[in-house]
C-alpha cells in the first residue's frame, strides 16, 4: 500500500524551489497528487499532496525535502492523508458569494469579518489580503447558506465598522463571473 | 478562480461608477382581449395587466437587493392598442388609455408602452382614431406612452401620416401648455420602430413576441463615462482606436451584468427572457450624460466639428462590446441624445454650439433620433412635420431606427427654458432655423418610396 501524505513547505522565495521539490520527491520514488502554490512579501508557500512506496516513513520525506534546501532553508511538515482518494464532488449547499474589504488597515478587521462569518455558518473558500501602508485590501470568495437573506447580511456586515473608512461588499460570485469571464454562461438560459 | 483585479475592477463599477439596470421592461400580449363591449375590453386589459405584472416591482427590487445593483424603473409595454381596440373610435381608445393608466398604477410601474400604431404604409380607421385622440389620451392620463411608426425601409414614408403628426404635436403640447407642452415627451414618432425596445417613450410589445416576455435595459452612459475618464487619467494617452477598446470592454461587463439580472428576473416571474437593450440612456444627473462621454473623448465643445465622428466611434464600441456579452440583443441597442435628459446636451443647445441641424447629423450614427427637444411653442405643424419627414428619411435609407420627440412650448421662444421634471430633465428651447417655409413639400402628402437597397431579397 502506498503512502498518501500532504506536504507544507515554507521558505524565502527564490528561483528553483518547485524544482527542488518535486526532484526531491521523485527520488525519493513519490509521485506529486496535486499542488498549490503561491508567493507572499517574498516568502514561498507551497500545499502538496503525493503518493510515496508503501515503506517510506514520514520523517524520511520530511527529511528529504529540507535537504533539498540550503541549511535551514526550507521548513517542512509532512502529515499522513485520511484518505488517499478526493471525496466526490459534494453539491454546494449555498451560494458563492464575493466579499471584498477596502480601506484604511486596522488590527481587528481579519478576526471581526471571520467570527461574523463563523456564526452565519458562512464557510471561507478562498482568501486574499495585503496592507500598503496604511490601505487594507481582503477579497474572499464565501459559501453562503441559501437560508441566509443576504440583504441583512449586507447590512450586517457594513455595521460591522461604523464610522470608520473600511468599505465592505458582499456580492453574488455570478456578477464576477458574468463580467470577467467570456464563456460565461447564465443558469438560468 | 478569479483573478484580484478582476474582481476590483467589477466592484467599481458596482459601487463607485453606479452600475444599475436603466429598465426592466415587461411586454405583455393584449390581442386575446378584443371584444365588440367596451367595458368588457377594458375589464379584460386590466385583469391581463395586473395578473401579470402585480410581481414585477416586487421580484425586481428582491433581485435588485440581493446583487446589489439597482433597477432603477419597471415598466409594462402591450400590444399597438390601435389593434387592441379597433373599432372602439375615439371614445373607446381613451376609456382604453384610462385603463392602461389604472393598471400601471396599480402595479406600480411608472410608465406604460404601447399606446400605438404602425402607419408605415398606410393608416387604418383605428389607427386614425388612435393618432386623432393622442392629444386628450396624453393630457388625460400620467403613466401612458404613446408611439406611432410613420416610416420604414421596406415600406418608404407615409407623408400623409408625418403630416398629420405635425399637427397633433401641436394639439398635445397646447393640451398640456400649463406642463410646458410636456405632453409631447410622452409621444415618439418612428421610422423602423422597434418591437422589442424596452425604453420609453417608445416601448410596444410587437406582433412576433411571446405572450409575455422580459427585456433589459443596460446600465446608463456614467459607467462608460468614469471608466474612460480612468483610463485616460492613466497617463496612457491613448488614440482613439485605444479609447474605443476601452468602451467596448466596459460595455461587454455592463451588458452581462443586464442580462444577467435580466434573466433572474424573467425566470422569477416566470416569463421568457427577451432582449439586453445596448442603448446608453443618459438622466439629468451629473456624471451621467452621452454628451460627458464626447467631452471625455476631446470634444471639448459639444456640436463643434468632430462630435458626429466621437459619437460615431461611442456607438459602434458600445455595440461590438456588448453583441459579444450577450446573444439576446435587440430593441435600439445605440447611444441616445435626448437633449433635456442630458445635461451636458442641454448645456450645449443652451449655449448655443449645439444646433438642431448638427443633432440631427448626429442621429444618423447613433440611435435614436431628434429626442426631447424643447421649440418654440409658435412653430408651425409643417415644420414640425418636416423635421418628422426627414429624421425618417435618415432612418429609412440608412435601414436604421430614428424617431422624433419634439416638444412645442406654448408661449415661450428660442433660449428660453423650458422644465419638464424629473427623468425628463429641462432644456433650452432650441432654434429652428428657416421655420415655416416647409409648407409647400408637407402638403403634397402621398407617400415617399421605399429606398432601392429595401428591394434585397
Amino acid at each position: 500500500m502506498p503512502a498518501h501524505v500532504v506536504i507544507s513547505l515554507m521558505s524565502r522565495d527564490r528561483v528553483g524551489i518547485i524544482a527542488a521539490v518535486a526532484k526531491s520527491i521523485f527520488s525519493l520514488g513519490g509521485t506529486i497528487c496535486a499542488i498549490s502554490q503561491t508567493v507572499m512579501d517574498e516568502y514561498f508557500t507551497i500545499l502538496l499532496t503525493a503518493d510515496f512506496p508503501g515503506d517510506s516513513s514520514l520523517d524520511a520525506v520530511r527529511q528529504g525535502l529540507e535537504a533539498a534546501g540550503a541549511p535551514g532553508e526550507f521548513h517542512v511538515s509532512v502529515r499522513q492523508r485520511e484518505s488517499a482518494r478526493p471525496r466526490p464532488p459534494q453539491a454546494r449547499d449555498g451560494d458563492g458569494f464575493v466579499l471584498t474589504l477596502t480601506g484604511k488597515d486596522r488590527p481587528d478587521i481579519i478576526s471581526r469579518v471571520s467570527a461574523y462569518l463563523a456564526g452565519r455558518a458562512i464557510n471561507i473558500i478562498d482568501l486574499f489580503a495585503h496592507t500598503r501602508g496604511d490601505a487594507f485590501l481582503l477579497i474572499g470568495q464565501v459559501v453562503v447558506p441559501r437560508d441566509q437573506d443576504i440583504m441583512q447580511l449586507q447590512i450586517d456586515l457594513k455595521g460591522l465598522w461604523k464610522d470608520y473608512p473600511l468599505a465592505v461588499h458582499l456580492q453574488h460570485e455570478d456578477i464576477f463571473a458574468a463580467t470577467n469571464e467570456i464563456a460565461f454562461t447564465h443558469s438560468k438560459i | 478562480m478569479l483573478r484580484t483585479e478582476d474582481i476590483l475592477r467589477t466592484v467599481r463599477m458596482l459601487q463607485e461608477e453606479n452600475l444599475d439596470v436603466r429598465t426592466v421592461t415587461l411586454g405583455i400580449n393584449l390581442m386575446d382581449c378584443s371584444s365588440p363591449d367596451i367595458d368588457q375590453l377594458c375589464q379584460k386589459i386590466e385583469r391581463k395587466l395586473v395578473n401579470k405584472a402585480n410581481r414585477l416591482v416586487s421580484v425586481c427590487n428582491d433581485i435588485a437587493g440581493a446583487y446589489g445593483i439597482p433597477i432603477v424603473n419597471k415598466r409594462m409595454a402591450v400590444s399597438p392598442i390601435s389593434s387592441v381596440a379597433a373599432g372602439h373610435g375615439e371614445e373607446g381608445l381613451l376609456a382604453v388609455a384610462h385603463t392602461l393608466d389604472r393598471a400601471a398604477r396599480e402595479v406600480k410601474v411608472d410608465l406604460v408602452g404601447g399606446y400605438t400604431a404602425l402607419v408605415q404604409k398606410g393608416a387604418t380607421p383605428s389607427e386614425l382614431a388612435l393618432m386623432r385622440s393622442l392629444p386628450v389620451v396624453l393630457s388625460q392620463t400620467e403613466r401612458v406612452c404613446s408611439s406611432v411608426n410613420v416610416a420604414s425601409t421596406k415600406a418608404g414614408i407615409n407623408m400623409d401620416a408625418v403630416k398629420m403628426m405635425g399637427r397633433i404635436i401641436l394639439d398635445i403640447a397646447r393640451f398640456t401648455a400649463d406642463r410646458d407642452g410636456f405632453g409631447c415627451a410622452k409621444l415618439v414618432v418612428f421610422a423602423n420602430i422597434p418591437e422589442d425596445n424596452p425604453f420609453m417613450a417608445g416601448a410596444y410589445h410587437g406582433y412576433g413576441e411571446p405572450e409575455c416576455v422580459v427585456n433589459i435595459g443596460v446600465s446608463g452612459p456614467g459607467v462608460v463615462k468614469r471608466a474612460l475618464e480612468r483610463f485616460i487619467a492613466m497617463g496612457k494617452s491613448p488614440d482613439l482606436g485605444q479609447v474605443a477598446e476601452e468602451i467596448k470592454t466596459t460595455s461587454f461587463r455592463v451588458t452581462r451584468v443586464g442580462e444577467l439580472i435580466g434573466r433572474e428576473v424573467a425566470s422569477a416571474l416566470g416569463f421568457p427572457f427577451g432582449i439586453v437593450d445596448l442603448s446608453l440612456a443618459p438622466t439629468p444627473k451629473m456624471g451621467d450624460s452621452v454628451g460627458e462621454i464626447l467631452q471625455a473623448m476631446g470634444i471639448t465643445v459639444l456640436g463643434a466639428p468632430g462630435s458626429t465622428a466621437a459619437l460615431a466611434l461611442l456607438n459602434d464600441a458600445v455595440k461590438k462590446g456588448g453583441l459579444f456579452a450577450s446573444s439576446s440583443v435587440g430593441g435600439m441597442s445605440g447611444a441616445f441624445i435626448p437633449v433635456s435628459e442630458d445635461r451636458a446636451l442641454a448645456h450645449a443647445v443652451q449655449q448655443g454650439t449645439l444646433r438642431l441641424e448638427k443633432l440631427e447629423a448626429m442621429t444618423s450614427v447613433c440611435s435614436v433620433g431628434l429626442d426631447m427637444i424643447a421649440i418654440p411653442g409658435d412653430t408651425d405643424a409643417d415644420t414640425i412635420s418636416a423635421i418628422i419627414a426627414d429624421e425618417a428619411a435618415i432612418g429609412m435609407v440608412n435601414n436604421k431606427t430614428t424617431g422624433v420627440r419634439l416638444i412645442p412650448v406654448p408661449g415661450k421662444k428660442a433660449g428660453d427654458m423650458a422644465v419638464f421634471g424629473g427623468l425628463f430633465g429641462e432644456a433650452a428651447i432650441i432654434d429652428i432655423p428657416t421655420v415655416g417655409t416647409s409648407a409647400p413639400f408637407v402638403a403634397k402628402g402621398g407617400r415617399i418610396p421605399a429606398p432601392l437597397h429595401s428591394l434585397n431579397n
